[in-house]
């Protein structure tokens, strides 16, 4: 998949993942397969901005604007943990 | 003839029928603190129960089939599994079917007679993993751990079997702390927040855990195993006049290592890593939408209650200044990651 391609993708949590927060990380469960992670705080910023309606490129403007980051870093560790998520089937795209 | 036996555990009505004493005494086994007299639990005409009752068979008789298809296990300890499929829960205890959940039933036992002389294998062995489910389905969520309380404020030490929970747990008792358990005390959530119930059984102690109080080891040689490997219960109210708080709000979490240094040490830890131990601590449920709530409470339990690690050292006397000192500081979701 091209990079304009995977920014046009719209990601959705998977409704089968229960999503709690603890200080400042998100722990998931995915209740189909038992595991369970944690996010840290950036990653649990991405995960509450993961609604079917955002753009993983409008996902990576809110992030840059909240971290004042560089861009293309903030791209590429997004787009890397929106992989990871849809690997672990804790998120799956709306568009898809 | 059958012969029926009665007990309510924090509003859940408990009836246990079977005609041969041995496996009501299995249940009594696991059930005793909460047993109650017949007639005792009068509900008021008309009322309805705000918790469906849960209904307990046991028989010598042979196993119905095991369904053959959609089957899938949910706990496995060998000789023992536990699998499920839409309707109900089974237990396979050495390759035998031995027991079911399903409602509106509740359980089912078919124990087979060469285990019908031995009532703590089959309370805590075939019955137990279906009762702690059906307690679940009913809000409560049994853990793995001891619990004490102080002036309302309930501390839990989850750990392993041979994990520290009754020394903790009797050396607390002498400094007056009160019980909640030694072994598994429930959680429950009930109107947004969550608490900590009492399952006050007696405490179950090693010869080791015997040799750190000496006032225990003239009850413990008089005692009897009752069945179990290697522990001999013990009455905490009659050897420490220990009283029994069967509610509290959960104030801290301490996750116990047995330790040789000469003093205990207690540090925080994070929420996540707590959380990662307190799932361990909380057993594997055959329902989705159970472990779904076992999640929400085991995070809502973490909002409310600091927890941390404690390195066990000799000093027995001295740990409940330090559990008071915990209890002192914890402050809800905020820990503050220094040592105690």
């Amino acid at each position: 998949m091209s990079q304009d391609a995977r920014l046009r993708g719209r990601p959705q949590h998977a409704e089968h993942v229960v999503a709690r927060t603890l200080d400042d990380e998100t722990v998931l469960l995915n209740l189909h397969t038992e595991e369970y992670y944690s996010l840290d705080d950036v990653g649990s910023h991405i995960w509450q901005l993961v609604d079917g309606n955002r753009t993983v490129a409008q996902i990576v403007d809110a992030v840059v604007a909240e971290y004042a980051a560089d861009h293309a870093q903030v791209t590429t560790d997004t787009c890397d943990l929106l992989d990871e998520l849809a690997r672990e089937g804790l998120i799956s795209w709306a568009n898809a | 003839m059958s012969f029926v036996d009665h007990y309510s555990l924090h509003g859940v009505s408990i009836t246990v029928r079977s005609s041969h004493d041995p496996l009501r005494q299995a249940m009594s086994s696991l059930l005793r603190p909460f047993a109650v007299a017949p007639g005792r639990d009068v509900r008021k005409r008309g009322a309805t129960p705000k918790t469906p009752a849960l209904h307990v068979l046991l028989t010598t008789d042979a196993a119905p089939p095991l369904p053959t298809t959609g089957l899938t296990p949910w706990l496995e300890a060998d000789p023992l599994v536990c699998l499920a499929d839409s309707s109900a829960s089974y237990v396979v205890y050495e390759g035998q079917y031995a027991a079911q959940l399903a409602p509106p039933s509740g359980i089912t036992a078919w124990i087979p007679a060469a285990l019908a002389h031995d009532p703590w294998l089959i309370g805590h062995r075939i019955i137990m993993p279906l009762l702690v489910e059906a307690l679940r389905q009913r809000g409560l969520f049994m853990l793995h751990a001891a619990a004490l309380a102080c002036a309302g404020r309930a501390v839990l030490f989850p750990a392993p079997s041979g994990g520290g929970k009754t020394t903790l747990a009797i050396a607390l008792l002498r400094a007056g702390f009160t019980l909640l358990s030694d072994d598994n005390p429930l959680l429950a959530s009930r109107a947004d927040r969550v608490t900590v119930h009492a399952y006050p059984d007696r405490l179950n102690v090693t010869g080791a855990t015997c040799a750190l109080f000496p006032e225990l080891c003239a009850h413990w040689e008089a005692s009897s195993s009752d069945g179990q490997p290697t522990k001999r219960p013990l009455d905490a109210a009659a050897i420490y006049g220990a009283q029994i708080t069967h509610e509290a709000v959960p104030a801290a979490i301490i996750f116990p290592t047995i330790g040789n240094a000469p003093q205990s040490s207690v540090e925080t830890v994070s929420r996540v890593e707590a959380l990662d131990r307190l799932i361990g601590a909380s057993g594997p449920s055959a329902s989705p939408a159970l472990r779904q709530a076992q999640f929400t409470l085991l995070t809502d339990l973490l909002r409310v209650a600091t927890p941390y690690r404690m390195r066990m050292g000799r000093d027995v006397a001295t740990i409940p200044g330090t559990v008071q000192r915990v209890l002192d500081g914890a402050s809800g979701p905020t820990g503050s990651g220094d040592s105690i």
